[in-house]
């Protein structure tokens, strides 16, 4: 027998759907704020599905009520598709609309953000980062209390310190944060980077006085390496 | 239990060989037993410098093969009773080498010997990464040159991370500096480095200065280390390096600065350099 497909596929589905909140007993009231809102966008809601909730409703919200609203929506082309946050005593408005009681949303609530950052401690390096080797400030500072040798190259998310000779190459803000600086006491730098914008070499004045005290940062438009005062 | 010391630099023609030939002939002369394997398999060069080239039979890559035990390819030095030295093999190359066999073989140097000398191959590739593997110190050889004190702190970045001593977190290797072919007057006009700016980039301790000399190429070619002569000026400066190896002497790397006009007319000519 040669395969076949199915007739037919069940699947779930997503989709927006508007809901329609009722915090009101009051029919002629609601009936006319519905029709303000909808004509202030009206192909907005022209088709749309609806979700009435009446989580919010007083206990003496009616059937006459939500028969009102009702009319309002069909009066636009919105279509409702079921009610929904009905208590006991109001299972009987859903049956009097004719619209399926549906459950409320279970998608799950997002956790609140985080108000805490932990801080990242910054990286300290004792020993000199020689040339072919890379370190790395993976979110936070680097401090490198020796030098930057010709050929090595030091990154941080953060700021950079290099109280050696900065010989090699400094990327500060790696990964894209504009506010991170370098500072340095000697500039002999290979390159200099501040959030991916960068100078090289031929384009680096060398401070090699023993302390120049420089700070190196990003003023929105170039590079610029200032003296400390 | 030996001391494992590996001459390295990463640049080659710098003098690794010349120091690996004199520093251990200089260990062995001072009553240490010392044993200098050349790990540059395929370029045997240490077994010419140390005027033994005719006595190789077996070499270490025999030795790992078992086609040759290590006291049959040990050549004996007949100047210097406590110095051996195991030859690299000219027709093979250094993919014959691995960890495990040269593990073996320094273990059972490991001993017989107080010191053994790993004199390494040029560049970062294999060879030298196995030279320096099971090393506890270091002898890193700079000329005073850009290039070769750049390669130097490449070889200085890889032993405190590519070595045995640092993948099982242990104390790290010792390293010293030695450098070689160092004129001072060129030095001083600016053609070659500085003592000063080599040591501030490299930062590690000085063993010594040797100075260009053509008494190195004579007694490489005569096949006698230049520590052996004792009017030479670099034979001179490598006794120091091993009696400062040995803490016996600071480096006094001062004495190597070109005196200036007034001070050459005021101190002795009996001044001792050093």
């Amino acid at each position: 027998m040669p395969l076949q497909k199915s007739l037919f596929d069940f699947k779930a589905d997503f989709m927006p759907v508007t809901v329609l909140h009722v915090r009101t007993d009051d029919g002629e009231a609601l009936a006319t704020a519905l029709h303000t809102k909808i004509a202030e966008a009206p192909h907005y809601f022209e088709h749309a599905l609806v979700i009435l909730d009446i989580t919010q409703a007083p206990e003496s919200l009616t059937d006459t009520v939500l028969t009102q609203v009702q009319r309002v929506l069909s009066d636009h082309q919105i279509v409702p598709m079921g009610i929904r946050g009905t208590t006991e005593a109001h299972t009987a408005l859903a049956t009097a609309l004719n619209l399926p009681c549906l459950p409320q949303s279970s998608k799950p609530k997002r956790a609140a953000p985080q108000t805490e950052v932990k801080p990242v401690p910054p990286l300290i390096v004792t020993k000199p980062i020689r040339a072919g080797t890379r370190v790395y400030a993976k979110g936070g500072d680097l401090v490198i209390l020796s030098s930057v040798n010709p050929g090595a190259e030091c990154l941080a998310d953060g700021h950079i310190y290099v109280y050696g000779a900065l010989k090699g190459r400094a990327l500060a803000g790696a990964q894209g944060n504009t506010e991170a600086r370098i500072f340095c006491r000697t500039l002999e730098a290979e390159l200099l980077s501040i959030a991916g914008y960068y100078l090289v070499k031929e384009n680096i004045p060398a401070h090699t006085e023993t302390d120049s005290r420089l700070h190196i940062y990003w003023d929105g438009n170039q590079i610029q390496i200032e003296r400390v005062i | 239990m030996a001391q494992i010391i590996v001459v390295t630099s990463g640049k080659g023609g710098v003098g690794k060989t010349t120091t690996s030939a004199s520093f251990s002939t200089g260990l062995a002369l001072r009553g240490f037993k010392t044993v200098v394997i050349d790990f540059d398999i395929g370029l045997r060069n240490l077994d010419l410098v140390m005027g033994v080239e005719r006595r190789v039979v077996y070499d270490i890559i025999n030795v790992v093969n078992g086609e040759a035990n290590l006291n049959q390819a040990l050549i004996r030095d007949k100047a210097v009773p406590n110095l051996a030295i195991l030859a690299a093999s000219q027709t093979r190359d250094k993919d014959a080498l691995d960890k495990d066999r040269v593990q073996a073989i320094l273990e059972e140097l490991s001993k017989d010997f107080d010191y053994i000398i790993c004199d390494s191959p040029a560049g970062i590739e294999k060879g030298a990464l196995l030279a320096m593997y099971f090393a506890d110190i270091a002898v890193v050889v700079t000329n005073p040159e850009v290039s070769s004190v750049r390669d130097s702190d490449r070889i200085l970045g890889m032993l405190a991370s590519r070595t045995k001593r640092a993948e099982d977190g242990r104390e790290p290797i010792r390293e010293h500096l030695v450098i070689t072919r160092y004129a001072s007057k060129r030095a001083a006009s600016g053609d070659m480095l500085s003592l000063q700016d080599i040591q501030e980039l490299l930062g590690i301790p000085l063993l010594g200065v040797i100075p260009e000399s053509p008494s190195v190429l004579t007694a490489s070619n005569a096949g006698t280390p230049v520590i052996r002569d004792p009017k030479s000026n670099a034979g001179e400066a490598y006794r120091q390096v091993v009696s400062t190896f040995l803490g016996e002497t600071a480096a006094l790397a001062d004495a190597q600065k070109p005196k200036g006009f007034w001070k050459r007319l005021f101190t002795s000519e009996k001044e001792v350099i050093v």
